[in-house]
């Protein structure tokens, strides 16, 4: 019975308007973000530019980081990112003090002669492009600059480019051939060619399927009510268990359905790619990884329009879960390239890097099954709540009876 | 097993507001009319029926099962709530599937019963018509059609008629009786014209309270002698409305042809006469309450 009553959900949203809306929003965010979608190929030697990297270098990171410090502070405008939004901080009084004898240590330099260096440098190029590097003194340890860069971070309020997490990507430099060929091989032998492009199409997909999953389901809970056919259901026999399942998982298989079937061009183009040059491709990896990463983003987007609709009977789970995608997307802008955290939308928004991938892997396995199960606990949330008003103990807006009168007349 | 209702010492309250009080009530199988004014607490009870509402306090027995089971009770109860519809997109024919899932019936029970009953509500041509497009008649028979696709042994239907044609109206009591034949209706409707066609048992609610429960014809015999009517000036409508409850005015240029309740004759141009159904349910009203 019960899948019976899954087939004829799966049949209910295909009768929806919202469904096609979402396949369209869907479709259109692939093509926009990953729809030329373009093979690395193996790098040869002699090329004009193999891209960019961030250099892991020690004295890197400290030039590098010291020539934007030294920037920032001639102007008196850093740039910080406190809780993932763009925030423009002027410091002033014992703040800029402080910032002073911070960038006189790291540069070696008094204030003075800085500024006198950077205007110099302004002087010879016609846009600032943020290359400036500044040599620090040679008594200036690693630890030490980075304990007066945590300084900088807190006078700034935090998220700034001094921050541990953003400090990396100030030491950006030129990729070399024989980083790139590396980088290639590892796309190759360890990712299997199809396990790189994989993770890039999760990092870009999990955005919009954060978000969109809501819709449909607050749509086909409001549909009842919108209908008024609340009390027919109720006094079915079916179990609330199999009602909610039912529509639950009708609405996670229908939105499974078209990732997978956009999936079925990059992964023909890693196969075929990767026979041209006999290489083993994982022709799995596309399956695996949207199963993995994809499938509790959705069970969650999907489950929280479940819940909050049917408890409140509105539509306020849209705006739970935007702020909650918002919130998501911008503070998970410090991890982007693969840091995962607890974030409810993980990024991995570069091609390869699968030493990051596994170094993060149990953070990302622990990420995601914390996630699977905060939805069927909403799930399982919602069968209770569905059954008390089944029975009148609870209705519409949250409020418990029996000591409420429910709207419908005596 | 028991094929009746049994309602002891049933209350339910909605915060201090006591919705139903203490009803004691048996309802055997066959029609049962239960009428009561708006807001009476017919509602109330038919869900608590349905296993809708819970009850606060008393014993309510369906078939010998006790309500608490919901499960069980939904098995056996089919409801036609007073706002029936279904999803507007859907056939009659697919409404009809979807909620045969949903009563645990198989693919081949509804495919057998879906047809019968279509044809038993005469809807039997509108299988493929969408449910947005039908008319309110065929929207309350489809409501009758999936309320006893399961075959329940209780139907509890809720103000059916409500906003239905004349030709409706007696089209859906018809059909109502018919399915009485082998189970217990209870009919909830506050108007009398319903439960004289339908019903040989009835209940009145006013108020949360049973204050009549019997046959129809015993409420039609505690009236008798108590209805008169007169012919009056149109000048003096409004002291007779003021004194005694009227029950049905026909206007004949000046004049008035009044029918009314009272205990002894009103006026001496007053003249006895038969009392009806609704007579007797002014009369009860009037008599209990002291309402017009």
């Amino acid at each position: 019975m019960f899948v019976q009553l899954f087939f004829k959900e799966c049949r209910q949203i295909l009768k929806c308007l919202t469904y096609y809306v979402l396949l369209i929003c869907m479709i259109a965010f692939f093509n926009s973000q990953i729809g030329e979608f373009q093979i690395y190929e193996r790098p040869q030697p002699g090329q004009e530019d193999y891209g960019i990297m961030y250099s892991e270098d020690e004295t890197v990171i400290m030039k590098t980081t010291v020539g934007r410090l030294a920037m920032e502070f001639f102007n008196n405008k850093f740039i910080s990112y406190p809780i993932g939004f763009y925030k423009q901080v002027i410091l002033s009084g014992n703040k800029y003090e402080k910032m002073s004898e911070i960038v006189s240590e790291v540069t070696g330099m008094p204030e003075k002669e800085l500024k006198q260096l950077v205007e110099n440098y302004l002087s010879t190029v016609s846009l600032y492009t943020g290359s400036i590097t500044i040599t620090t003194p040679e008594s200036l340890t690693y630890e030490r600059f980075l304990k007066l860069m945590k300084q900088a971070d807190k006078l700034i309020g935090g998220g700034s480019n001094y921050s541990k997490t953003f400090m990396k990507s100030n030491a950006r430099v030129p990729k070399t051939y024989e980083t790139a060929l590396a980088e290639y091989e590892e796309i190759i032998q360890k990712d299997q060619v199809s396990g790189a492009y994989a993770r890039l199409f999760c990092d870009y997909m999990g955005i919009i399927l954060a978000i969109l999953p809501v819709f449909l389901a607050v749509t086909r809970h409001l549909r009842d009510r919108r209908a008024k056919i609340s009390e027919v259901f109720y006094s079915r026999s079916i179990s609330s268990a199999a009602v909610i399942l039912s529509r639950y998982l009708s609405m996670l298989a229908m939105l499974l359905l078209p990732v997978l079937l956009l999936s079925i061009s990059p992964t023909i183009q890693c196969i075929v790619y990767g026979n041209s040059i006999h290489a083993s491709v994982d022709q799995l990896a596309f399956l695996k990884y949207i199963f993995g990463w994809l499938m509790p983003t959705i069970m969650v987007s999907i489950s929280v329009g479940v819940f909050f609709t049917e408890i409140t009977e509105t539509a306020i789970a849209i705006l739970i879960q935007g702020i909650w995608w918002f919130v998501s997307i911008f503070t998970g802008a410090v991890n982007i390239n693969g840091g995962y955290d607890w974030n409810f939308v993980p990024r991995h928004n570069t091609l390869g890097d699968y030493a990051t991938y596994i170094d993060n892997f149990h953070i990302l396995a622990i990420n995601r099954i914390a996630y699977t199960i905060i939805a069927i606990l909403l799930i399982l949330a919602s069968i209770y709540v569905y059954d008390k008003k089944r029975r009148g103990e609870l209705i519409a807006r949250g409020k418990i009876l029996p000591n409420r009168k429910s709207k419908s007349k005596i | 097993m028991s094929t009746e209702i049994t309602i002891e010492k049933l209350n339910k309250f909605y915060g201090k507001k006591q919705a139903l009080k203490d009803i004691d009530l048996t309802i055997n199988q066959g029609m049962f009319g239960l009428l009561g004014r708006n807001g009476a607490g017919k509602t109330t009870l038919m869900k608590v029926l349905a296993t809708l509402l819970q009850k606060n306090n008393g014993n309510v027995t369906v078939c010998g099962v006790p309500i608490t089971e919901a499960a069980a009770i939904r098995r056996m109860t089919g409801y036609l709530p007073q706002e029936f519809s279904m999803y507007a997109n859907m056939t009659v024919y697919e409404a009809m599937d979807y909620l045969g899932v949903l009563s645990g019936l198989t693919k081949a029970q509804r495919k057998d019963e879906i047809s019968k009953l279509l044809m038993k509500v005469n809807l039997q041509k509108n299988m493929r018509t969408k449910v947005k497009a039908l008319s309110g008649g065929m929207k309350r028979r489809l409501g009758i059609a999936q309320a006893i696709l399961h075959d329940p042994k209780v139907l509890i239907v809720d103000e059916p008629t409500a906003g239905l044609d004349p030709e409706e109206r007696v089209r859906f009591r018809n059909l109502l009786s018919e399915i009485a034949q082998d189970r217990i209706v209870i009919l909830s409707t506050h108007i009398v014209g319903d439960i004289e066609a339908t019903c040989e048992n009835i209940a009145v609610l006013d108020e949360g309270e049973i204050i009549y429960q019997g046959t129809v014809s015993d409420l039609v015999e505690a009236a008798r002698g108590k209805i008169y009517s007169a012919e009056i000036s149109k000048l003096e409508l409004a002291r007779v409305k003021e004194q005694y409850p009227v029950t049905g005015m026909i206007s004949m240029g000046n004049l008035v042809n009044v029918r009314l309740v009272a205990d002894k004759l009103p006026f001496d141009t007053a003249l006895p006469c038969e009392a009806n159904v609704e007579d007797a349910y002014m009369y009860l009203m009037y008599g209990k309450r002291g309402v017009q």
